[in-house]
């Protein structure tokens, strides 16, 4: 897929684990697992804005659209 | 799991029922036992219409074994509650295809019976449950063939679903 999540390096900017961020937006971290390893096929809004409201960022922080891929 | 279990149960009697069928033709025939009646035309001897008849009969049989066959390969993962399995669509698709075959086959044979009744003068219009076998089978092919695609779709649907976030 030409979408890149790029969680990990937001969460590498907040100093934040996986399963910490998992407790703060609800989701089981085998979710989480899954969309930060790229093999989700799609994502909530409710996901992305709980995401955004605790790593403090906007959707593009997060997603990133890349030809390469 | 209760309908499973009865669909899964009713599919190997009439299987094994089939199997015994098919042995008993295999062993009967040769020997001209039976005879053999198709629409309502007796076969005593041995023709080359009647060889014809026979051997294509039984190809008929043969291939609506092989359907049941993939039936029960249906039956045993739905028992299992893999209702979504890459092996319930394929076998699915084949055992559709069987009995499309089949009921296309017993069609056609019908026709050609009729036909060949006619060439010899005998005009016969019979409404029975011999006519109407061949186009169950031939509905049921069908939508087997078709269920087979809709789960492809709700499987595609599914692993969507289970892999939103």
């Amino acid at each position: 897929m030409s979408i890149v999540i790029n969680l990990d390096v937001m969460l590498a900017k907040r100093k934040m684990r996986s399963k910490e961020l998992s407790e703060l937006i609800g989701i089981t971290t085998s979710n989480l697992s899954i969309l930060k390893s790229g093999k989700a096929k799609a994502i909530r809004f409710s996901t992305l804005e709980a995401i955004c409201k605790v790593l403090n960022c906007q959707p593009a922080d997060i997603l990133e659209y890349s030809d390469s891929v | 799991m209760k309908k499973s279990f009865l669909f899964k149960s009713l599919v190997d009697i009439l299987f094994y029922l089939h199997v015994i069928g098919l042995f008993g033709m295999l062993i009967i025939i040769p020997f001209g036992i039976l005879n053999i009646h198709q629409v309502d035309m007796k076969v005593d001897d041995w023709t080359l219409l009647t060889v014809v008849i026979a051997i294509v009969s039984l190809t008929i049989y043969v291939i609506f074994l092989r359907g049941l066959y993939y039936l029960r390969k249906v039956a045993i993962f739905l028992l299992l509650n893999k209702y979504f399995s890459e092996q319930i669509i394929r076998n699915l698709i084949k055992s559709g295809m069987h009995f499309l075959c089949t009921g296309i086959l017993s069609f056609l044979l019908m026709i050609s019976l009729w036909i060949a009744k006619l060439y010899n003068g005998k005009l016969e219009l019979t409404y029975d449950l011999n006519f109407m076998i061949p186009l169950f089978l031939m509905i049921i092919g069908l939508f087997f063939m078709i269920q087979s695609r809709t789960l492809v779709l709700a499987k595609n649907f599914k692993e969507e679903n289970e892999l939103t976030v």
